[in-house]
């Protein structure tokens, strides 16, 4: 039995005034959904806040037994999972306080000079609310915190200055802070450029596992103008500065102070807000701002997380899906709060979906207890074996349709090669008036033929084609006899050099009759599209 | 090969590269520990070993049936340009994957942001397939690349929807490769204006390579073909051939003419390097049994005589209007016969 009271040590974390249950008005995840290892089945782990109607975190007396009960995980399309592991974020459920990492940015542009009903600029204000509401709740070892100011000068390097010294001790910060200069007059507000700074910054953490928020608080709206440092973002720089916020992963909370539109650009922070707009807030006093930044460090350190699933038998069946979570919680009164915000997971584009961790002890003793069918067979040699089977189906199915229905449906691209076929040799030796010494009852036939090769056989395949031109050999030479036909050259009968034997009985001797009486050159059209010109006979017609 | 047959097998070299590719990916996925922001990692490795693949198996088996070899160099360059498409669309799949998967309000969007994804893909690969006929026609690299894109699309429409399972996960990807093979070997097929058959040879490495089946070339408007024999260890290109229709025929020149096609209308002529200075041809060319001393305009059916290599051209496009000679003047055209005099 699960005796861990998470919700407790919250409650106890809280400032004074905590909420209990009946207060949660709606339920936040701080993350996005992220798919982690049970066993080899896909499981995913959210991370959630439970807030009241003012944004501000609460506890619930629950025991995480009770919890999971009380709390259901369900996908967009309706499918419900169990929660089988409820534990605190801050690695309560580990034994070791997990270690977080956090920043604030304060604008020091010239606007926070202005001065507050009760007399404090509001530069002051901010300053006296992160020290009395945010470092004050800093845990010592654990919550490493970093405080900066931005204007529009020394942007990049007043941030990395800040973050070269992130610290757990409170007084350590708190003089830090209060050590900070009077805002000078003419300092515009580089707020993209700050919180781009501080996302690279972060994502470093971020990177080796710490949790990690961003707390931006400013009176202005992002202007950059050319007196300032190059290279600082402008207008355009809002959706580079999303994108990256989305791409890293970073908790953002963005604070305006003032009046909405007048002041500060509200939609602009909104925007900026990630995983989505809940971690905006206004301020017009000082006291909110207390608030705010007392509740930004609540939701830091009081977060909740649930492990559901397996959500498929197999992480495959993700493939192609997206996901989108909804958690709700069964408060004492029986009224049911819903998750506010329902970030999506979707599996890559092009690939398998990918684990992104694997379950922690704490995880994998909650997810033994539970009736889970892990399998019976090794995960890695149900693997080899059903991707092997997979392998060995489509290996086989190309190699048959490589080597085997190509010689059904082709049969003549595997059939012996053929006899070389002269059908082209003919046409060439008719064209070039040269006798085919190779046909049948040809010279060569019968004696030592050219390069000592057998008789050549007119071809037998392909058919005749249709249309194709018959050779057309000079009407003289095809009306002889063809063993009349003396051959051209003495010497053609010897190969590469060596003696072939002659014939015993010499050949008769070739008598060739005289060649008929020359008749007049006959000029005749050989193309209707070369140009002819007039000929004698054509005038007589 | 015949055009069917280049086709078929073709696409089982695609089949083949997706099959390995899926392996690879399946595994990797197992191993690879990746966070969401970070699995466009798994998805360059996975592009990039399709391009190496695809990229490698073309040349090396498109050699092997119309050249006299397969060169390495030329394999290896279609390695390393397919792995440079392969990691341009890996690298171009970031902003599809964060703006249209996962950032998209709707999963229709996502769907249509996935099936983006592999369209990129297999018209990258597709363009680098086809960048071997850039010097033959230039159009033949977007050609191939539009084929591409769409067997892409095709494969990544069944891995979006049915990927589900090994089973199902392997066939989308043997459908992919296929797809983007027989894409890219559709496309100019499909495009085509002419073919030229080889229908017989005197010389029997020809007759042995083309004879059975006989093999086709796809000939595009715009197309400048060298015919001859000139072996592919003889050339100095690192990708594509010097001589595009190989005949091993030794009464063939290394170079012997030059097929091209301007405005639809398709032209021999005998190359350069085969003409004399006396400006006789070395090696002879007969269109039709006529010998070629300049250009000759070719029509569908005409035969062309290389050497002892006898082609047929062959077109089912109607050829362009030309404007024919007519005499002003009666023309007898009754054959001549001899002794008659008219």
């Amino acid at each position: 039995m699960n005796t861990r009271f998470f919700p407790l040590l919250a409650i106890l974390s809280l400032p004074a005034g905590a909420l209990g249950a009946s207060d949660v008005s709606h339920i936040q995840l701080a993350d996005k959904p992220r798919l982690v290892s049970c066993q080899d089945r896909p499981c995913f782990r959210l991370v959630v806040n439970l807030l009241d109607s003012e944004n501000k975190p609460v506890g619930v007396p629950f025991t995480a037994e009770e919890a999971k009960r009380r709390i259901r995980v369900s996908e967009e399309g309706g499918k419900t999972h169990d929660v089988f592991h409820v534990g605190l974020q801050g690695g309560q459920s580990a034994g070791q306080p997990k270690p977080t990492y956090s920043m604030v940015l304060l604008d020091a542009s010239g606007s926070m000079n202005q001065r507050l009903q009760n007399g404090q600029t509001r530069f002051n204000a901010a300053k006296e609310a992160v020290i009395d509401q945010y470092l004050s709740n800093l845990r010592p070892g654990v919550d490493h915190s970093a405080v900066a100011t931005f204007e529009s000068r020394r942007v990049r390097a007043g941030i990395r200055a800040a973050a070269s010294a992130f610290s757990t001790s409170r007084e350590e910060l708190e003089s830090r802070v209060r050590r900070f200069p009077r805002p000078p007059t003419s300092a515009n507000t580089a707020l993209y450029s700050a919180v781009f700074e501080a996302l690279q910054v972060l994502s470093s953490y971020k990177k080796q596992g710490h949790d990690v928020s961003l707390i931006v608080l400013t009176d202005g709206k992002n202007d950059v103008r050319r007196t300032d440092d190059p290279g600082l973002l402008g207008p355009e720089g809002l959706d580079i500065v999303t994108r990256e916020a989305e791409e890293r992963g970073v908790e953002i909370h963005t604070i305006g102070f003032g009046t909405p539109g007048k002041d500060f650009d509200e939609a602009a922070l909104r925007a900026l807000a990630w995983p989505n707009e809940g971690n905006y807030y206004h301020a017009a006093q000082q006291i909110r701002l207390k608030q705010i930044f007392g509740a930004a460090r609540e939701k830091l350190s009081n977060r909740f997380l649930l492990t559901v699933g397996p959500v498929r038998l197999d992480k495959n069946q993700l493939t192609g899906q997206r996901l989108r979570f909804r958690v709700s919680l069964e408060i004492p009164s029986g009224a049911t709060v819903v998750s506010s915000n329902e970030p999506t997971w979707s599996s890559p584009g092009l690939v398998s979906p990918l684990f992104e961790d694997r379950l922690d002890t704490a995880e994998f003793n909650d997810l033994i207890k539970t009736p889970f069918d892990s399998g019976a067979v090794n995960p890695l040699l149900g693997r080899l074996y059903s991707r092997g089977l997979v392998l060995a189906i489509f290996g086989g199915i190309l190699a048959s349709l490589w080597f085997g229905l190509p010689r059904l449906v082709w049969p003549e691209r595997y059939a012996p090669a053929p006899p070389v076929l002269n059908q082209a040799m003919a046409m060439r030796q008719a064209a070039m008036r040269i006798p085919n010494f190779n046909a049948p009852g040809g010279p060569n036939v019968g004696n030592t033929p050219a390069m000592n090769m057998a008789p050549m056989q007119m071809p037998q395949y392909p058919p005749p084609m249709q249309g194709f031109p018959q050779p057309q050999i000079r009407p003289d030479l095809a009306a002889r006899p063809a063993t009349e036909i003396r051959l051209p050259n003495p010497s053609f009968n010897t190969s590469f050099g060596k003696e072939v034997p002659q014939r015993e009985e010499p050949r008769p001797a070739v008598v060739m009759p005289p060649d008929p009486k020359p008749e007049p050159p006959v000029r005749k059209p050989t193309d209707s599209t070369v140009f002819q010109p007039l000929d004698d006979q054509y005038r007589k017609k | 090969m015949n055009l069917k047959q280049t086709t078929y097998f073709m696409a089982l070299v695609g089949g083949l590269a997706g099959l390995v590719c899926w392996t690879v990916q399946v595994w990797l996925s197992d191993y690879l520990p990746l966070t969401q922001e970070k699995q466009w990692l798994l998805v360059l490795i996975h592009t990039t070993v399709m391009g190496v693949l695809i990229g490698g198996l073309t040349v090396g088996f498109a050699d092997r049936w119309t050249s006299d070899r397969v060169m390495p160099r030329w394999v290896a360059m279609g390695v390393f340009l397919g792995a440079g498409a392969g990691i341009l669309s890996g690298v171009l799949y970031i902003p599809v994957f964060q703006n249209m998967i996962q950032d998209s309000p709707s999963p229709s969007i996502a769907f249509v942001g996935r099936l983006v994804a592999w369209l990129l893909t297999g018209g990258l690969i597709g363009f680098v397939v086809g960048l071997r006929w850039f010097g033959v026609n230039k159009f033949r690299a977007f050609h191939a690349m539009a084929g591409g894109m769409l067997g892409g699309s095709l494969g990544g429409l069944i891995f979006s929807s049915v990927g589900q399972t090994d089973l199902l996960q392997a066939l989308a990807f043997v459908i992919s490769g296929v797809g983007i093979c027989l894409g890219v070997t559709l496309a100019p097929m499909l495009l085509r204006d002419g073919v030229l058959q080889f229908i017989s040879s005197g010389d029997p490495r020809a007759q042995n390579k083309y004879g059975s089946p006989r093999q086709e070339w796809v000939i595009q408007d715009g197309d400048r073909f060298v015919l001859g024999s000139l072996g592919a260890n003889a050339t100095m290109t690192s990708y594509s051939r010097d001589v595009q229709m190989y005949l091993p025929d030794a009464m063939v020149a290394a170079r012997h003419a030059v097929l091209f096609g301007r405005a639809k209308r398709f032209y021999v002529q005998l190359h350069p390097d085969n003409i004399s200075p006396g400006g006789q041809p070395l090696s002879p060319l007969l269109i039709g049994n006529v010998s070629v001393m300049g250009t000759r305009e070719i029509q569908d059916g005409d035969d062309i005589l290389l050497g002892q290599t006898l082609l047929r051209f062959r077109t089912r496009k109607r050829q362009a209007e030309v404007p024919q000679y007519k005499p002003n003047y009666p023309v007898d055209y009754r054959p001549l016969e001899r002794g008659v005099k008219r």
